[in-house]
């Protein structure tokens, strides 16, 4: 049998299904997670945040219209929830990318030194976590979710040009880090 | 193509995530600017490394554990926001910010107050309700401007708009980003 479209599937809800709700859950939670992941780099955090973001789409779902895909919608309250938690912090701890950048030193000829996937991963959260917010909204909308600018405008309600400006300087940024990290 | 045009192209260039009309715009270009190559060069470096974290795995039971949260949170009431105590302190300094805030964005703007307050009166209880949603610190942090920077903005230098634009959110759909509504206050047309 087919499964209920994400259109169905909101109908659903607003009748009062929560079996249909819980389907939702099931398609995107995934994806919320770690979305708000990359946007924290915290898993106890972003498990929470997790948590508020389906409640926040549970209790505005009788708005939705559907005039915009259920998954840009869910994004959008995803990145919202995720700057939310970010600005809760009083202290933040992350290192800033333009400083690490301009504390570089020029020329990038040395052997880079081999590092293992764990440190990798937490080489690159890092990386995503010292961008800054709009840039890492937009690089892991369209590196990890593979989200077209399009897209991503429906989220962020910004221009294609200024996500593209914002993919170009996270990357950037993303790659002077790492190459310094790992020298 | 100039140079600007084509490095911000290139990291989608580079996952060959481009149409293939500005593939070749983007491959004639390089043809003949080292620039652009150094820039390429970089990117390929950088998205390699991405390319070879391997996607995080959690336990079947993580993402279950997660769905019964959620769904517990949802299906079992939840008491009104009133209610709770740091919801009515909360409330207590949003409401008087918020008259501030109008007070001061109709003296700073011009609009007229009654603008807001006519609205607010004129809809259902329910919806001017929908104020207590919100609570102040999502309020006052969301309705920011974003930055450039991950520099944390005081909070108290924008209450006064966040207040403003807050009740404009809370009629509007509580749901929504603050970033929808402009700095007079209007809702925008998407």
């Amino acid at each position: 049998m087919q499964s209920p479209s994400d259109l169905e599937l909101i109908g659903q809800v607003k009748d009062g299904n929560d079996r249909a709700f819980s389907e939702i859950v099931d398609r995107y939670e995934k994806k919320v997670f770690f979305v708000v992941k990359r946007m924290l780099n915290d898993d106890d955090e972003s498990a929470d945040a997790t948590q508020e973001v389906f409640i926040k789409l549970h209790d505005s779902l009788k708005k939705f219209r559907g005039d915009a895909n259920l998954y840009t919608y869910i994004y959008r309250i995803a990145t919202n929830v995720s700057i939310s938690y970010l600005r809760k912090r009083k202290v933040r701890a992350v290192v800033r990318l333009d400083e690490v950048v301009s504390n570089m030193l020029s020329g990038g000829s040395e052997p880079q030194r081999q590092v293992d996937q764990d440190e990798l991963k937490k080489l690159v959260s890092r990386a995503v976590a010292a961008l800054p917010v709009q840039q890492r909204q937009v690089f892991i909308l369209r590196f990890y979710e593979e989200l077209s600018y399009e897209e991503i405008a429906q989220v962020m309600h910004r221009s294609l040009g200024a996500l593209k400006a914002n993919y170009f300087h996270a990357m950037k940024k993303i790659g002077e880090f790492l190459k310094n990290e790992m020298r | 193509m100039k140079c600007d045009d084509v490095v911000l192209n290139l990291p989608d260039y580079v996952l060959d995530r481009v149409e293939p009309n500005l593939k070749r715009s983007i491959e004639s270009h390089l043809g003949s600017c080292s620039e652009c190559n150094e820039e390429l060069a970089a990117m390929r470096k950088a998205i390699t490394i991405l390319d070879g974290v391997e996607r995080e795995e959690y336990p079947d039971g993580f993402w279950q554990e997660l769905r019964v949260s959620i769904m517990e949170r949802i299906t079992v009431p939840r008491p009104a926001p009133w209610k709770v105590p740091a919801f009515a302190g909360g409330l207590v300094v949003l409401l008087l910010a918020f008259g501030i805030g109008v007070y001061e964005y109709s003296f700073k703007s011009g609009e007229p107050v009654s603008s807001i307050t006519s609205l607010a009166a004129s809809l259902p209880a329910e919806q001017v309700i929908d104020l207590s949603n919100l609570n102040v610190n999502y309020v006052s942090s969301a309705a920011l401007p974003l930055h450039e920077t991950d520099e944390i903005s005081t909070v108290d230098d924008s209450l006064q708009l966040a207040v403003v634009k807050s009740m404009w959110a809370s009629v509007a759909d509580s749901s929504m980003s603050l970033e929808d509504f402009d700095y007079t206050g209007n809702i925008s047309s998407n």
